[in-house]
């Protein structure tokens, strides 16, 4: 569905990606793992279209994208959940999910019709299914941290997206707060059987989501493989678990 | 030579060497106001107000000092410093506590500082038109080739570049400069290795405003000096500044020739309109690189 | 405890009932207006009004939409001299010539909104003020169509406009239907989007929605209902000059917005309200209003930056809170 062949992407000389490839089949849960200033985020920005690569090219469903702009990336069905809280901080936990719906649904440029009666029932549902209904009419900059999290990825759902990117959806979470994301995340991808692309530090989570996992190490990738296979390729243990192992 | 080519030839140049000296003020005026858009990130709708103080007080302090060049002299570097002084209580008063408020909110508050300054402009000075005429030294002009050369747009024409070598040599040179620079581009850190922003940021500002004075001086002694010279100044200073980029210097003194020129040679084509010239040129370099001619300071 | 969902519904539901009755109202106010007030004080309605209109029209974009619109004053002369001109120079009739003044606002909004949704806040809002002097430049040069610096007098308006009663009737209907209509445009799907993006530009891109059109789109909007208001003013002031296009008029209407609130609906026309009558009062008795208006300016900037308006109503809701949370089940 998604496939990514050596990007390559600098900032001020420093090679953040240099030649990072990654494959993301339908239907498949696929884990970014890499020390950190790997180059993780930046790949992901780049998918989303938020950073132009330099090198190398994107491709979703066949066609190249990493030229699109990152409204259209989201309309070919890229859905894309931030590391750092990206919401509607302003408007209500309602209103956040209920914009993405109506951006999904074409309703944007509507402006005959009163918004508030507008996808009620479809982002109820939603809000319903990542457990914040209760908190519908709260301000979304309002909530906790670990809420917040959520809504994020509540309103990455509610584009609908045929690929769903999570960039680190726990981290910075007590472990309270990320048990209860786990779970949510585990409970949706079982459910809705979503394809997604996700990065994370905790290790436990990933081995246990993940269907293949990429390893990303100074901005190439060094493999991408099941779990088990990562877990004993030597190369992994030499480049990335180091002394640890 | 055919009189009439001979004629437009003769008005071309004569209208490049009015261009230039108007370029010369336009640059000296535009780049106080990119300097403290580009470090403070103000964007200073009163730097026009202060160019209109600089040329009232020009006015006052040459009569006072008895009108001759010797007046003259004194007023293009005292009524600059009394406008920059001016500045500096409105920036450690007023100003300095805004520093985290948007754009949006800085340029309103600049607004009420030009309506202030207008008001105080009218309450010293009264209403009427003011006029200063030039030095003895400065009138006329020398005659070379068959040309008339004013003396002013030549003696503007040496003042330009000066100020331009001494700016160049305050940014580059001068720990202010250097630190101004890093403050343009991360402000956090300056101030996390323990320098002063809040002076630093005083400094500028009073330079800014200083050049926006020098500029009113300079200018005082070639045109009628009113309430309302300092509404057109100021969109032109703008205009200047996105086209050069904003916070740079040099970007202004680009900005300033193009629109010196365009307006200038624009006479020559449609006498009516010429102030189109210019405004086009603007949009021109805008479409074609919409961030400005060279690179902005953030 | 009340469920929040419930409180959420329940406060709904009073905010609708709140609206229903808000706009018989208003019609009915600014009907009865006429029949109590003197003549001045009709005219300096009309002219709240309109000003009202213009302020809540540049509202849309700059306080809902976040834009940067620095020069909003040219697309109110726009309209007012389109009005102006059909009516002097080209004789047309009445609706006509009212219908033209938005449409020439709006192509208006929509060029130099082409040329400025392309750059980011700052560069936008100065792009506009420079795009915004040279239209007006044109209008105060072109001394042969617009009248030049001292404007068009003495337009020719149909019988029953042209007494104060009469432009204050048409001016009231034309605002309140306006205003009716930006109220909706507010609270519809655009107006949401719209809010999303003023709120984080970066996530509405992330969830398919393209910023810059949806620019453009409010640009034209606003144009449009400052040309109406263009037109009004025209109707209540019979003539029409430059300096309502000049970059000081665009600052003061960006005043009145900030004086009234402007992420609040009705701030824009309350802030035109005050500022209109401080102007007519303070004339009576000084020549200095712009030394008052910059230090009013300054200390709401300083002390009351979400304007009256947003402070009571952010008064009135944590108030609200309050009770709905302290509300016995």
């Amino acid at each position: 569905m998604l496939r990514v062949e050596g990007i390559r992407k600098s900032f001020d000389r420093f090679n953040a990606l240099s030649g990072a490839d990654l494959h993301v089949g339908s239907g498949k849960i696929v884990a970014v793992i890499g020390p950190n200033g790997a180059g993780k985020s930046t790949m992901f920005k780049i998918i989303t279209g938020h950073l132009k690569p330099e090198g190398g090219r994107v491709l979703f469903g066949g066609e190249p994208i990493s030229s699109l702009s990152p409204h259209e990336i989201c309309r070919k069905g890229i859905g894309m959940a931030f590391q750092i809280v990206n919401i509607f901080s302003r408007m209500s936990v309602f209103e956040n999910v209920q914009a993405a719906v109506l951006s999904r649904t074409r309703q944007a440029g509507n402006i005959f019709r009163a918004a508030s009666k507008m996808a009620v029932g479809e982002t109820m549902e939603i809000l319903a299914s990542v457990g914040l209904r209760e908190k519908a009419g709260s301000i979304a900059g309002k909530l906790s941290y670990g809420d917040q999290k959520v809504l994020e990825i509540a309103i990455a759902l509610s584009t609908s997206p045929r690929l769903l990117i999570l960039d680190e959806p726990t981290a910075g979470m007590s472990s309270e707060e990320a048990a209860v994301c786990t779970g949510l995340i585990r409970r949706l991808t079982a459910e809705q059987g979503l394809t997604v692309l996700f990065c994370e530090h905790n290790i436990e989570l990933v081995l246990s989501l993940s269907d293949e996992i990429m390893v990303l190490q100074g901005g190439k990738t060094i493999i991408q493989d099941c779990p088990e296979a990562v877990c004993k390729s030597p190369a992994v243990r030499d480049a990335y678990l180091g002394g640890a192992a | 030579m055919h009189p009439a080519i001979h004629l437009t030839l003769v008005s071309l140049i004569q209208q490049v060497l009015v261009g230039l000296g108007k370029t010369t003020t336009l640059f000296i005026v535009s780049s106080g106001l990119t300097l403290v858009l580009g470090v403070l990130r103000i964007p200073n709708i009163s730097h026009g107000a202060l160019y209109m103080v600089g040329a009232f007080l020009a006015y006052s302090i040459t009569r006072m000092l008895g009108g001759g060049a010797a007046g003259f002299f004194a007023s293009l570097l005292l009524a600059p410093l009394a406008v920059a002084f001016l500045s500096l209580l409105a920036e450690r008063f007023l100003l300095s506590r805004l520093y985290e408020r948007d754009h949006l909110m800085l340029l309103l508050f600049t607004f009420a500082l030009a309506l202030i300054f207008d008001d105080l402009v009218k309450i010293v000075w009264g209403s009427g038109y003011r006029s200063l005429p030039l030095p003895a030294m400065f009138q006329g002009s020398f005659s070379f080739l068959g040309l008339a050369l004013p003396r002013y747009s030549l003696f503007l024409l040496c003042v330009g570049p000066l100020v331009a070598i001494g700016l160049w040599f305050l940014i580059n040179r001068t720990k202010i400069g250097k630190i101004s620079r890093a403050a343009a581009v991360h402000r956090e850190m300056v101030g996390a290795v323990g320098i002063n922003v809040g002076w630093v940021f005083a400094a500028v500002f009073m330079i800014g405003c200083f050049l926006a004075g020098l500029g009113g001086a300079l200018v005082a002694p070639t045109q009628s000096i009113s309430q309302g010279m300092d509404a057109s100044i100021i969109i032109e200073a703008f205009l200047i500044v996105i086209m050069g980029g904003l916070g740079n210097v040099w970007g202004a003194l680009l900005g300033s020739l193009i629109f010196g020129l365009t307006d200038s040679l624009g006479v020559l084509i449609l006498p009516q309109f010429s102030i189109v010239f210019p405004y086009a040129a603007v949009i021109v370099v805008l479409l074609l690189r919409p961030s400005g001619l060279l690179k902005s300071a953030w | 405890m009340v469920a929040p969902s419930l409180s959420l519904a329940y406060r709904a539901r009073s905010l609708l009932r709140l609206e229903t009755l808000a706009f018989p109202t208003a019609a009915a106010v600014l009907f009865l207006l006429p029949l109590v007030l003197p003549e001045f004080y009709v005219y300096f309605a009309a002219l709240v009004l309109v000003t009202g209109l213009f302020a809540t029209s540049l509202n849309l974009v700059l306080g809902y939409g976040g834009m940067y619109q620095f020069h909003h004053a040219v697309f109110y002369g726009a309209g007012a001299y389109a009005f102006a001109l059909m009516l002097a120079k080209a004789h047309a009739p009445l609706w006509p010539a009212f219908l033209f003044a938005p449409l020439v606002s709006a192509m208006l909004g929509l060029l130099i909104g082409a040329i400025c949704v392309r750059l980011s806040k700052l560069y936008f809002g100065m792009l506009q003020l420079s795009l915004g002097s040279l239209v007006w430049a044109v209008v105060f040069r072109w001394y042969s169509f617009t009248g030049g610096g001292d404007g068009l007098h003495e337009i020719p308006l149909p019988d029953a406009i042209s007494t104060t009663r009469g432009a204050y009737y048409l001016t009231a209907v034309v605002v309140l239907i306006c205003m009716v209509l930006l109220y909706r445009i507010v609270n519809s799907p655009f107006g949401k989007i719209f809010q999303a993006i003023r709120d984080n530009p970066q996530r509405s891109e992330a969830i398919g929605v393209d910023i810059r059109l949806h620019q453009l789109k409010g640009e034209v909007l606003a144009a449009f209902f400052a040309g109406i208001a263009g037109a009004l003013y025209v109707v209540v002031e019979g003539s029409v000059v430059p300096d309502m296009m000049f970059w000081t008029a665009s600052m003061e209407v960006m005043v009145m917005c900030l004086l009234g609130g402007w992420y609040t609906f009705l701030g824009p026309l309350f802030g035109a309200a005050v500022i209109l009558g401080l102007r007519t009062f303070a004339g009576i008795y000084t020549d200095h209003w712009p030394l008052i208006l910059g230090i009013i300016l300054m200390a709401v900037i300083l002390f009351f930056p979400e304007g009256v308006l947003g402070l009571l109503l952010r008064r009135a809701n944590s108030k609200m809170e309050l009770s709905t949370e302290t509300e016995p089940e």
